[in-house]
């Protein structure tokens, strides 16, 4: 398995990709940092460090949909390029294969995540004013970010389970976005119109826990509640991926 | 003695209602250049997508070095293979793409990999990525990939397409050299049967998922020698007057009344005159031989595209 995920690293890392996209939304966050400081600098007082991650906050659920940059960036369209017979054909257990990359995907998705809220948070640390409030959002941060991780994982592992089920990326990008995105607003339609069960499952789906967190912050019950289907979203999604791969042509 | 490398037992796939391959028994010694003879679609490749995992069989078993079942996987790493086109990142270039390979396999040695780029004369393409090869520098870098490991055995499936006059040549001569000095056990499918021809010591023939024969080099040029094949009443008396007023002992007697003669090929008129004259009754005479293609096509049963 250390072989393995040395050579997705050297893949991923020696590609154009990674760096266009890290630095895409780094630029879009500069952007970002960069408006707060100027109508800081143009006598805007109610700007401040700590109302700068409320915006932070909002953000956590891009999370869910990056994992399907990085999902993309490790798969590497290898059914379109057909480069998995190379592996298969040299005796690399499946079951490998596909836990290697969904590790490499998730270690690149803690990378840029790392990246992008160091990023944001020490320019936004030097760059706006402090007060009191600085201690209770950032505890409120790490509230938020211990209740993401898990959720982001689930998403991580979705998004590869269809890269592995569907042979084509871009209808495989689609589902995941159906999955995660369009479908709890059919649930709550659905909660609506035919049967209030449906708004439970609502209640559990990655999406809608994560634009909770923030208003939930430090309720201890809500952030395992999170963990407990972040985990069994990972759980499941890759025992579906592994075991529709093992039976799978390899062309 | 010789250790078998591969061998299928009782091989099959089917897709819903068509028969890929049907129990298809294959063997192949260590040491043999195999060449797997086929029409398009007669499920050659099907067969080596089996051996390699790629393809899950239906029925039937695949034994690699004398290990069946879940052991294949590890012994897998003793082959070197190339399926249909080579395949690679099309990103990266001939030694990132290898590199890939090399650390994910866990061969040890950086120099490895400029080693197979020098065998198959891809050391020079520098930054050009994969995407921008040539068919012939994609097939010569799937190659490349297959020796990467130093295999026992490799497996080929139309390895040559592509490839110029001199690259088939160079190709060849690779791969002799790989069986000669190296021991490298090879098996290898491919439309240009007389290129097959002559690389390969042994020959398997398959056609509509069925294989047909399996045969040596040696036994395949004993049958399609070069004769006269003469139809007469009495082969005995025929045998003795070849034997008496040609001098020649050359000939082979088969069931039926039919003589092969394998001398006196450019004169069929003085040994039908012979046989005439001394009382022996023609029923048919002919030249008779054949290549590759030929036992291929009369196999199959007509001339169809190989």
């Amino acid at each position: 398995m250390r072989n393995y995920l040395a050579a997705e690293c050297y893949k991923v890392f020696r590609r154009k990709y990674f760096y266009s996209a890290l630095l895409t939304v780094l630029a879009l966050e500069g952007l970002l940092i960069w408006g707060y400081w100027f109508t800081w600098t143009h006598g805007n007082t109610g700007v401040d460090f700590s109302g700068s991650l409320v915006t932070l906050f909002m953000m956590v659920s891009i999370g869910l949909y990056a994992a399907i940059l990085t999902g993309d960036m490790i798969f590497s369209e290898q059914y379109k390029y057909n480069t998995l017979k190379n592996e298969v054909a040299y005796g690399t257990p499946r079951p490998r294969i596909y836990l290697g990359k969904l590790l490499v995907a998730t270690l690149v998705a803690l990378m840029a995540a790392v990246v992008m809220v160091g990023v944001y948070l020490g320019f936004c640390w030097i760059l706006l004013p402090h007060n009191e409030a600085d201690s209770s959002a950032l505890a409120t941060l790490g509230y938020v970010l211990a209740g993401a991780l898990p959720l982001w994982l689930g998403a991580q592992a979705l998004t590869m389970a269809c890269y592995f089920i569907i042979p084509n990326n871009t209808l495989a990008a689609f589902v995941v976005v159906a999955l995660l995105g369009v479908l709890p607003p059919i649930l709550q339609l659905c909660g609506l119109l035919i049967h209030p069960g449906f708004e439970h499952i609502r209640q559990l789906m990655p999406a809608v826990l994560l634009e909770q967190l923030y208003q939930r912050a430090f309720q201890t019950d809500y952030l395992g509640l999170c963990w407990i289907v972040g985990l069994v979203l990972t759980v499941a999604a890759t025992l579906v991926g592994i075991v529709t791969f093992q039976k799978r042509e390899i062309r | 003695m010789t250790d078998t490398i591969l061998a299928t037992k009782g091989l099959t796939k089917r897709y819903g209602s068509h028969l890929a391959v049907d129990r298809a028994e294959l063997t192949v010694e260590k040491g043999q250049i195999y060449g797997l003879v086929g029409r398009n679609g007669a499920g050659k490749t099907t067969i080596i997508r089996m051996i390699t995992g790629q393809t899950v069989p239906t029925a039937g078993e695949v034994t690699l070095f004398g290990t069946a079942g879940r052991d294949l996987l590890k012994l897998r790493a003793r082959t070197g293979v190339m399926v249909e086109t080579p395949s690679f990142y099309p990103y990266l270039t001939a030694r990132q793409n290898l590199e890939y390979y090399r650390l994910q396999r866990g061969i040890p040695g950086k120099g490895t990999v400029d080693q197979v780029l020098e065998e198959t004369d891809l050391a020079d393409t520098g930054k050009k990525t994969f995407k921008n090869f040539s068919l012939g520098m994609k097939q010569r870098l799937g190659l490349a990939l297959a020796l990467m490991n130093r295999p026992d055995f490799l497996l080929l499936d139309e390895p040559i397409n592509g490839l110029d006059p001199e690259g088939i040549v160079e190709f060849r001569n690779l791969l002799l050299k790989l069986n000669q000095q190296r021991q490298t056990t090879i098996l290898i499918s491919s439309h240009i049967l007389p290129e097959l021809a002559n690389l390969a010591t042994c020959y398997g023939f398959i056609d509509n998922g069925v294989m047909l024969e399996q045969i040596s080099a040696k036994a395949l040029e004993e049958k399609c020698r070069a004769c006269i094949e003469v139809q007469v009443d009495d082969p005995n008396a025929a045998a003795l007057l070849l034997e008496q007023q040609l001098g020649t002992r050359d000939y082979e007697v088969l069931p039926g009344g039919t003589l092969r003669l394998y001398s006196f090929l450019d004169q069929p008129q003085t040994v039908a005159r012979v046989l005439v004259e001394g009382g022996v009754a023609l029923c048919s005479m002919e030249s008779r031989g054949a290549n590759l293609e030929d036992y291929f096509l009369s196999m199959i049963g007509g001339v169809r595209h190989a």
